[in-house]
């Protein structure tokens, strides 16, 4: 098995199993219903992974809660509650299911039905189902062929640029994927808030794939920025496709715009390559605001008298509000964003009373589902997690977005230059106290005018010039932020972000003259664009002297890929402005495609359309290959991995993980050595004597330490014996393997297990190796275990602190 | 209402079953050949093995020093190194080291009987690379006096001079046979234990690797099971490996086990021959002559022969089924020779058939219950014989505790020149096979009813030595019977739980009868052989005097290594890492590969 091969049955295995419990069961029960409530099956679709999720999430979190949550129960609810709503659908009675199965029973039984023909009923059965799934599909793709042909080419470009990542490094890529382990780990132990009440619904789905089809949760983690990105494309799809409707492959771009431009910075988008909850709660955005828009359509529609229910719609988008919240806030903060765009643009709507209600209904019924669990388990004593606080004093304004505390009742004193990201920065903070002398005054104004900002003076200015300088000025910050955050290193590419304002001001300018026109499409444009506008002001909230109610980082990673949607309307408006007077639909398809093959040629032609992302990993390739092998081939608990704590919570559902720290601080012991007070882990460690109960040990060494993201003078230096010969860092925890200090570690590692293979002989062998990782695999008796502490040469390691360079 | 038509056919149909099973029943009997003996001794000739089997002073490669007083560590290493065809050194105190010509495969040392200057020959051995092998601990005040020896044999410190110890755990990778818990219930501590408990408790160096270890009692429950008193491990010096066993294993039968066991654990590859023979006999039975009726028609309700064909046939039968051996039955017409009553030939056919039918073999006994002069014993029991097994020959005799010399001169004075195999009761000063005159004797490994830790733990140690047993069993008990466990229902629950637990571990091993075991033990005598790796570290090549006979090697491997296929020969797996071999060729090639059951390794 290549590796390809590998990372390939692996990502199969998980759409398969996801697509199976998420999209599957919902599309089953409530197929027919939401047909026949005239949703298109885009909206459909969408419905049933709002549906799937919100039940899983629900199902998981409220069996966690009553402390029964198994693989018999998960099973067993979930099955129950799709039968039941089934029935409840269909009005099916439960008395007449048990008769028939009776019936059936008894044939079987009396030998008036035989097993054969059974069998052969099932069968065709199944055999009909699947001819019409089959039909289904090949109807689709022969009646929409260029359609077929767009998805499957966005999805392979959008798979080739975020998915290549996944198979060339094998590892974490972000450093909090190990406590989000940590806690599904603990839901495997009926322990649903283990670090504090949290959104756990990214948890939840995972747990639930993990549980029910045994895929290994560190795997389900390792590629769940697939599934994110997927889900993603395939929201904005049907998003933008729901709204410029006719012109398809406006839909397509959108994903184009998503994933092509090599001139925006990696790092806008790099959070798709990390599997983390964020990123998923950002796939339900788009499926929500496209129940929300519809929402407003059909109300306005059975205004008319016609009858187009929508009361399904607000109740999907409550599904989709509760989903962003149990998943992760900035989800729901960005979700609001956009709603106020689109409340603005069904201003003369949203307060008549049968539009108001609703939606009050649908945010309260929202909340509700997605704050019941949490506020259940505040009740049973728990408290929030930590970031919890953070986020809810956000909301609140007791607390910053950037975490370090409300800069309002600083002590000037108090500041260092790290506070502020920039000298403007720290200028407008000085004029807010009104601490701003003269020479500092002069200072700041020479740094606005360096950003292109105007400075106006209100003694000697009139109004229209004060407005038109503030409007100057307001684009002048937000072109800096855009430009700092997302185009920082591509100065040459800055223009970009003017077109890109100028659009985005012309798509509102449309929306807004739209409303007079009673373009529907225009009330979208309007909402996307006020929502986008809001999320750019609050990027260059720090700018601008606004309360910084997200962290910019992940704004632009909104920004970054919701952007594209108002780039496609602003074409999907010249495409209708240019075919208004053409009625055929393939001429309306044909135009967009052009477009989008003509944008996407220019790309092309032009060297901006990206290499594939690609995004270190927190381990090598070959511990992720050793950790799969030694799991597949050990018993559950009957070997130890003795590394640095990369692996702990991959390893700790099925075996026993040792710190190499821990292990070094041993053998320093063992020669005699005392630790001062530095280190904070001596009650773990209070003789020389190693000793690991199992049978299989296996020794994960680099011989390449990474940094772990803290990179020091010589980083991505071999293990050597001038590393083993240095004292490891006092540090705490991660510290202990972050930058030089993962060298030391490794270093010393490496030489213990040369000499304790020379010990031992053929009871440690080398189990894999690779240029940069080695692993050691050691057998022994698991009742009477090797001492592992050894005199081998480099004991000494607690006489000093190593200064972690930065 | 029945048709004639009907009925007749029915009647028909009858008489045809009810003739097809006479003729079955019939010719079962008709073809039974049970008056012949279906096993033959090969002609290979063994010679006078003496000299070999209790070693030889003449160096040689693999060849073993000996430095020490014990007589019975070395009676019991000069046994192993006969059956291995190795040389013996003995060394005197105070001599002084120098490089052997020749590889000496090791060192043994009898701890107590070490003086100060026996220490700079042992540290010149460790830094020439020798193993070491401390067949038993010095005192605890000579290592307390002398550290440096300590130090040489991994210990650290010495917890206790002398510690109780409520059992022993004999861990996998040693002795075949794998993981054993030499230690017997709380209710009855002391069932089943007979070995020596009271050792000396050591803590030992980092890297030790224990083979075995003992289990203190409750007040030490807290003690770390690593921290626990060792019995058997092995340190690495650097230069060598030095091996120590912490008890008394080394006086008895038990010690050739672990001498082998050292060798096949130090090197990453070892291959020794094997007789590969598990044997199973029982002594004086079947008899067949009515006695002591009384006692047994009150006990069973049934005469004696009866009782024999009845009651104990079936349970030798499912003991021997159920663990997989072919019994070899030592036939006595009577137990006591004094008794008036005569034997029945009708009750000895029937016997002799049963045998047969489960391809068992029988031989002579020359002991009696009544202690009968053997040779009018004998003279009885072949006069009665030949009437009714005229063309049986008997290549096997079971001689009790007599002599070699005495049991051949029986046999030759009653014409029964035939006989190649004696099975003699165990002696600690015999060995366990010898080799006279072209006469081999055994000795059985397991020799009772009952199971006890030392038979298991010695029963473990021949298999891993020879791969040989023989479970002997005197059969006149049931008819005496002296004590509650010498009735039949007791005896089964004994014997069954003996011979099952003793032997489960073992039945890859081939069993056989005592003249097939005895070919098999001329072949191995007589096998002299050389075992070579290939330059690329893949084949095994072994070379072999024999060709012809088949031959048993065992081949032992290091954690990485399995054996894919032998050419000209089988291998079957014995456990993790150790095969036996089966060739009748002078040359066997045994190919290897690494173990990669990991699918890691396909990224490598």
């Amino acid at each position: 098995m290549s590796l390809n091969q590998l990372v390939t049955t692996e990502l199969v295995k998980i759409i398969i199993a996801y697509f199976l419990t998420i999209i599957v069961p919902p599309a089953i029960v409530f197929g027919e219903k939401l047909k026949k409530r005239n949703l298109h099956y885009t909206f459909r679709l969408m419905a049933y992974l709002l549906m799937g999720n919100a039940f899983v999430i629900n199902l998981v979190l409220y069996l966690e809660l009553l402390h029964i949550c198994n693989k018999a129960t998960l099973v067993i609810f979930g099955f129950g509650f799709y039968i039941s709503a089934a029935m409840f659908l269909y009005e099916i009675k439960p008395k007449d299911v048990l008769k028939q199965l009776q019936v059936t029973a008894e044939k079987l039984g009396g030998g008036f039905l035989g097993r054969k023909t059974f069998r052969a009923h099932v069968r065709e059965e199944l055999h009909r189902a699947a001819s019409r799934l089959f039909a289904g599909t090949i109807g689709v793709v022969i009646h929409n062929p260029l359609e077929v042909l767009g998805f499957i080419g966005t999805m392979a470009l959008t798979l080739y640029i975020f998915g290549s990542n996944d198979y060339m490094n094998l590892g974490y890529t972000a450093s909090d994927l190990p406590v989000h382990n940590y806690w599904i780990n603990a839901l495997g132990d009926n322990e649903p808030f283990v670090a504090g009440v949290y959104p756990m619904g990214y948890h939840c789905v995972v747990f639930f794939l993990h549980k029910v089809f045994g895929i290994e949760t560190y795997i389900l983690l390792r590629h769940w920025e697939v599934v994110t990105v997927i889900l993603f494309a395939a929201s904005l799809m049907s998003f933008v496709g729901y709204v410029c409707k006719k012109h398809t492959f406006m839909a397509f771009l959108a994903v184009c715009f998503f994933a092509m431009p090599s001139f925006v910075m990696e790092n806008v988008y790099t959070r798709f390559l990390m599997g983390i909850p964020q990123e998923y709660a950002h796939v339900f955005i788009l499926p929500s605001l496209m129940f929300l828009l519809e929402f407003f359509v059909r109300r306005k529609e059975e205004e008319k008298g016609r009858l187009v229910p929508s009361t399904l719609c607000w109740m999907l988008f409550s599904i989709g509000l509760s989903l962003t919240i149990s998943i992760h806030f900035y989800g729901t903060f960005v979700l609001l964003f956009f709603c106020i765009g689109i409340a603005l643009a069904y201003l003369p709507y949203i307060f008549r009373k049968r539009y108001f209600f609703s939606l009050l209904k649908s945010g309260l019924l929202g909340l509700l589902i997605a704050v019941l669990p949490m506020g259940i388990s505040l009740l049973m004593g728990n408290e929030f997690q930590g970031s919890m606080g953070w986020a809810l004093g956000v909301i609140s304004g007791s607390t910053s977005s950037s975490n370090t505390g409300n800069t309002e009742n600083m002590v000037i004193a108090d500041l260092t230059d790290d506070d502020y990201t920039d000298d403007l920065e720290y200028y407008a903070f000085l004029e807010k106290q009104g601490i701003l002398d003269e020479e500092t005054q002069a200072s700041y104004k020479k740094a606005q005018e360096a950003t292109g900002i105007t400075v106006v003076s209100s003694e000697n200015n009139n109004i229209p010039t004060i407005v038109m300088a503030k409007i100057k000025n307001g684009i002048h910050t937000l072109y800096n932020s855009a430009k700092e955050n997302m185009f920082y290193g591509f100065e040459d590419y800055a223009w970009v972000i003017y077109i890109v304002l100028g659009i985005l001001a012309f798509v509102c300018v449309i929306g807004f003259i739209g409303q007079f026109f009673h373009w529907e499409f225009a009330r979208a444009y309007l909402g996307m664009g006020l929502g986008i506008g809001i999320l750019w002001i609050i990027l260059s909230a720090k700018a601008l002297s606004l309360p910084a109610l997200m962290d910019a980082n992940r704004t632009k990673t909104f920004i970054g890929s919701f952007i594209g949607i108002i780039l496609v309307f602003a074409l999907d408006f010249v495409l209708q402005g240019l075919t208004f007077f053409i009625k055929k639909r393939w001429v309306h398809v044909g135009v967009s495609m052009v477009t989008a093959v003509a944008v996407v040629f220019l790309f092309y032609n032009n060297g901006w359309i990206r290499e594939p992302f690609t995004l270190e990993a927190y381990e090598t390739n070959g511990a992720i290959l050793c950790l799969e092998s030694i799991m597949d081939e050990n018993n559950d608990f009957t070997y130890t991995i003795v590394s640095a704590n990369d692996e702990y919570r991959m390893v700790s559902d099925r075996g026993y993980h040792y710190e190499i720290a821990t292990f070094i601080k041993h053998l320093f012991l063992y020669k005699g050595g005392e630790f001062s007070d530095a280190y904070s882990d001596l009650e773990e460690v209070d003789d020389g004597d190693i000793f690991i109960p199992t049978s299989k040990v296996y020794i994960f060494i680099e011989k390449i330490p990474g940094d772990n993201g803290v990179p020091y003078a010589n980083s991505g230096q071999s293990v050597s014996e001038e590393g083993a010969s240095l004292p490891i860092p006092a540090a705490t925890y991660q510290e202990t393997y972050c930058g030089e200090g993962r060298w030391i570690c490794m270093s010393k590692m490496y030489y213990w297990a040369k000499a304790y293979q020379k010990l031992i002989g053929d009871d440690m062998r080398v189990y894999y190796e690779d240029d940069e990782f080695i692993c050691y695999e050691i057998t022994q008796n698991a009742n009477s275990n090797y001492n592992f502490s050894i005199d081998y040469g480099f004991n000494d390691c607690g006489e000093g602190e190593v200064e972690l360079d930065d | 209402m029945i048709s004639k038509k009907n009925f007749f056919t029915i009647s028909v149909m009858m008489i045809m079953v009810f003739f097809l099973f006479m003729v079955t029943g019939g010719a079962k009997i008709a073809l039974s050949n049970y008056g012949t003996n279906e096993y033959m001794p090969n002609q290979i000739s063994v010679n006078n093995t003496s000299a070999k089997i209790s070693g030889t002073t003449e160096l040689s490669d693999g060849s073993v020093m000996y430095l020490g007083d014990n007589a019975k560590v070395l009676a019991r290493l000069k046994e192993w190194c006969g059956y291995y065809k190795r040389g013996v050194q003995i060394v005197t105190h105070g001599e002084t080291f120098e490089v052997p010509s020749v590889s000496i495969s090791m060192l043994v040392i009898d701890g107590p009987s070490l003086a100060d200057e026996d220490i700079p020959f042992i540290q010149a051995a460790e830094k020439a690379g020798i193993t070491l092998l401390f067949a038993t601990t010095p005192d605890t005040s000579f290592l307390t006096e002398h550290t440096e020896i300590a130090q040489l044999m991994g210990i650290r410190t010495i917890q206790s001079d002398s510690t109780a110890l409520i059992g022993m755990h004999l861990y996998e990778g040693f002795l075949l046979g794998g993981e054993v818990i030499y230690e017997s219930s709380d209710e009855n501590p002391s069932y089943y234990q007979d070995m020596n408990l009271r050792v000396p408790w050591f803590i030992l160096e980092s890297a030790s690797k224990v083979y075995m270890s003992g289990y203190l009692n409750k007040a030490y429950k807290d003690t770390d099971m690593s921290y626990t008193p060792p019995i058997i491990w092995r340190y690495n010096t650097q230069n060598t490996y030095v091996y120590v066993v912490n008890n008394n294993f080394m006086e008895e039968l038990s010690a050739i086990g672990i001498y082998t066991a050292v060798e096949s654990t130090r090197d990453e590859v070892s291959v020794y021959p094997v007789i590969n023979s598990q044997n199973m006999v029982l002594y004086n039975y079947p008899t067949v002559t009515n006695e002591n009726t009384e006692k047994i028609m009150e006990l069973y309700s049934r005469d004696t022969i009866n009782f024999l064909e009845t009651l104990v046939w079936p349970t030798i039968t499912a003991v021997s089924s159920a663990n997989k051996l072919t019994p070899s039955y030592m036939l006595s017409t009577k137990l006591d020779y004094g008794s008036e009553n005569e034997p029945s030939e009708k009750a000895l056919a029937y016997l002799m058939e049963l045998i047969r039918e489960n391809h068992g073999e029988a031989g002579l006994s020359l002991s009696s219950y009544s202690d009968a002069d053997e040779t009018e014993k004998l003279n009885y029991d072949l006069d009665f014989f030949n009437t009714e097994l005229e063309d049986y020959n008997f290549y096997t005799c079971y001689i009790g505790d007599m002599s070699f010399a005495d049991a051949m001169e029986v046999l030759k004075s009653c014409n029964e020149a035939d006989v190649s195999m004696l099975v003699s009761d165990y002696s600690s000063q015999e060995n366990l096979i010898s080799a006279m005159n072209n006469v081999i004797t055994v000795s059985p490994t397991t020799s009772s009813q009952y199971y006890t830790f030392t038979k298991d733990f010695t029963l473990k140690s021949v298999e891993t030595a020879l791969g040989y047993s023989l479970a002997g069993q005197n059969m006149d008990i049931l008819v005496y019977p002296k004590t509650k466990d010498a009735q039949l229902q007791n005896f089964t629950e004994d014997y069954t739980g003996c011979i099952h637990t003793l032997y489960e571990d073992y039945d890859v091993f081939d069993a056989t009868t005592l003249t097939e075991a005895s070919n098999r033990i001329r072949t191995y005598l007589n096998l002299d052989y050389e075992a070579s790796m290939s330059v690329e570290g893949d084949k095994i090549i072994i070379t072999s005097n024999t060709q012809g006979s088949e031959q048993y090697f065992i081949v032992r491997l290091s954690n990485n290594l399995v054996v894919s296929s032998v050419s000209d020969g089988d291998f079957s797996k014995i456990e993790d890492g150790v095969y036996l071999i089966s060739t009748s060729l002078s040359e066997t090639v045994v190919n290897l590969k690494e173990k990669d059951n990991s699918w890691v390794n396909y990224f490598r």
